[in-house]
């Protein structure tokens, strides 16, 4: 096992992680925004957090998927 | 009447830990559990980081002044469990092969060197002590406000320390999952009811938020002064990494105890969505902002709202949670600090007295944090450097993780001196950034050094010998 992982799995949920370190440079979130009655970027941080976990079980079906062998951290 | 209660269920959660766990007798055992703890326990050990004192006392401290800014927390939460999702198979494929027990096994085996393990054995667990004594003082301080009594504060701060000392001694690792799975049942339901309390005392949620708005419309984004743009991104990119590259001693034994690669990954990859519990806390905070006296000071908040809106019951209900949640990973760092001393720093050959001298140190390290937390000693400013400084391992984690280690020790070593002790020269001399993050900051000259020292190493002429050990012999000589 040379690599940790394949580039295209942790590229899948770096999206969904980038859409959260971005938040502060939204205009919805530099003056006060209410979506549904909630903070804009209380919605913004949720939403990207259900994505990231929809990212990582897209990966994790793609290891099954794969068969990796227990333990291994793929290719 | 609140305080028996709640010195019941501490006592309750110390017993969890022992009750129906055979003692544990061998190092091995006791630390990572014969490596083959199944899903759900791994479950309950790594979401026991995730809620701690810290979602109950700072983080709706931190919503009260600075409003939505507190979502950075969700934020690093969620990113380092996508890159654990990643990292943490690698690490406990290495440990299950090479048999480590803890983090400075892992440097030792993958550097070649004696010396940088036992420089970040020291560093892990001196760094530790502080984290340690937030999380039983944060217990005390639960108890005070849940009962109004100092003394009871003090008298809780004992009780825990001496049930975490017995369990983690007695059942190591076995009895801390034990006892995280109570926690985390606990916590669930005590921050539903500290929402029950918002709706019920304050307002519905669109309520809350739109007076809010009304109010101190800053709150609503995230650009209040000192939890500005710079603040949230630095904050949650360094955690990031440090947690995302597992740089907390502590948190070894849960990986390395996993029963499987596939387990840690299937859990990391569910975890975020246990973390959006806390936007519970941060409701709670930014509702203080409506009922609560200006000043409130932060770590009040949140059992000050529970107080003004539930009855006592419930609120002994939410304590005993609180203690729950600081008693779980205050035994992981015990266990953790321990672990370090006795094997990566004392080495003792017979592993009868070096297991006994383990729970010496366990003794040490839990009195030390108490007798700090009980004469209130301020070695919470040493925090500043736990963080950050711990941060400061990243680099190094990150080059071991392949099959081929990307650097030798010595430079890895001079990174991880230069990175610590610039957190510590910024932190102590209050050195003015702008936001930024110590812990980041202090990366840049890390990642300097190291990569200077690692272009000298390569061009030096070496013989044919094997390259680790060659590396191992000079980190000797340098340390």
């Amino acid at each position: 096992m040379n690599t940790l992982a394949a580039l295209r799995r942790i590229a899948i949920p770096a999206i969904p992680s980038l859409g959260m370190l971005i938040t502060p440079f939204l205009p919805f979130t530099t003056s006060p925004t209410l979506w549904f009655g909630v903070p804009a970027p209380v919605v913004w941080v949720v939403a990207m957090i259900v994505l990231l976990v929809v990212a990582l079980r897209i990966v994790e079906a793609s290891y099954r998927r794969a068969a990796a062998p227990q333990g291994e951290v793929a290719r | 009447m609140l305080t028996p209660a709640i010195i019941v269920g501490i006592l309750f959660i110390g017993a969890l830990g022992i009750l129906g766990r055979k003692r544990q007798r061998e190092m091995a055992h006791w630390t990572v559990g014969g490596r083959d703890l199944p899903k759900w326990t791994s479950w309950f050990l790594q979401a026991g980081e995730s809620l701690t004192t810290f979602s109950f006392l700072g983080l709706a401290g931190i919503a009260y002044g600075g409003g939505v800014s507190a979502l950075f927390a969700l934020v690093y939460l969620s990113i380092s469990s996508a890159m654990l999702y990643f990292v943490a198979p690698r690490l406990r494929e290495l440990g299950a092969n090479r048999g480590y027990l803890t983090m400075a096994d892992f440097f030792h085996d993958r550097f070649g060197s004696k010396a940088l393990s036992v420089v970040v054995a020291l560093v892990g667990a001196v760094f530790l002590i502080p984290y340690l004594q937030l999380q039983i003082t944060g217990l005390g301080l639960i108890v005070q406000l849940a009962t109004g009594s100092s003394s009871a504060s003090g008298l809780s701060m004992v009780v825990a320390s001496a049930l975490v000392v017995v369990f983690v001694i007695w059942a190591g690792i076995r009895g801390i999952a034990r006892v995280a799975v109570f926690k985390d049942f606990a916590m669930l339901v005590a921050l539903l009811v500290v929402l029950a309390g918002v709706l019920a005392g304050v307002g519905t949620i669109p309520d809350v938020f739109a007076r809010v708005g009304e109010a101190a419309p800053r709150l609503l984004t995230v650009s209040t002064p000192g939890l500005d743009t710079t603040f949230f991104v630095t904050s949650a990119v360094v955690t990031s990494i440090g947690a995302g590259l597992n740089t907390f001693p502590h948190l070894w034994p849960p990986i390395l105890a996993a029963k499987s690669g596939a387990v840690l990954r299937s859990n990391y990859s569910w975890l975020p969505v246990y973390q959006l519990l806390l936007v519970v806390p941060i409701l709670a905070g930014m509702a203080g902002f409506l009922v609560l006296k200006p000043k409130t000071p932060g770590n009040n908040v949140l059992l000050t709202v529970a107080q003004q809106t539930l009855p006592d019951w419930l609120v002994a209900v939410i304590a005993v949670a609180g203690a729950a949640a600081a008693m779980v990973p205050a035994a992981a760092i015990a266990m953790g600090i321990s672990s370090l001393i006795s094997n990566n720093v004392l080495r003792v050959k017979n592993p009868a007295l070096r297991f006994r001298l383990n729970h010496a140190v366990v003794v040490v390290a839990v009195g030390l944090a108490l007798l700090f937390g009980l004469a209130k000693s301020d070695i919470a400013s040493l925090l500043l450097l736990t963080y950050g400084g711990l941060t400061q391992l990243a680099p190094a984690v990150a080059l071991a993780l392949p099959k081929k280690v990307g650097a030798g020790a010595v430079p890895v070593l001079l990174g991880i001196v230069v990175g610590t002790v610039c957190v510590a020269a910024l932190a102590f001399a209050k050195v003015p950034l702008g936001g930024w993050d110590s812990g980041l900051v202090s990366l840049a000259p890390n990642l300097l050094v190291l990569a200077l020292a690692e272009a000298v190493r390569r061009r030096r002429p070496r013989s044919e010998g094997d390259a680790g050990r060659d590396l191992a012999a000079a980190a000797e000589g340098v340390a």
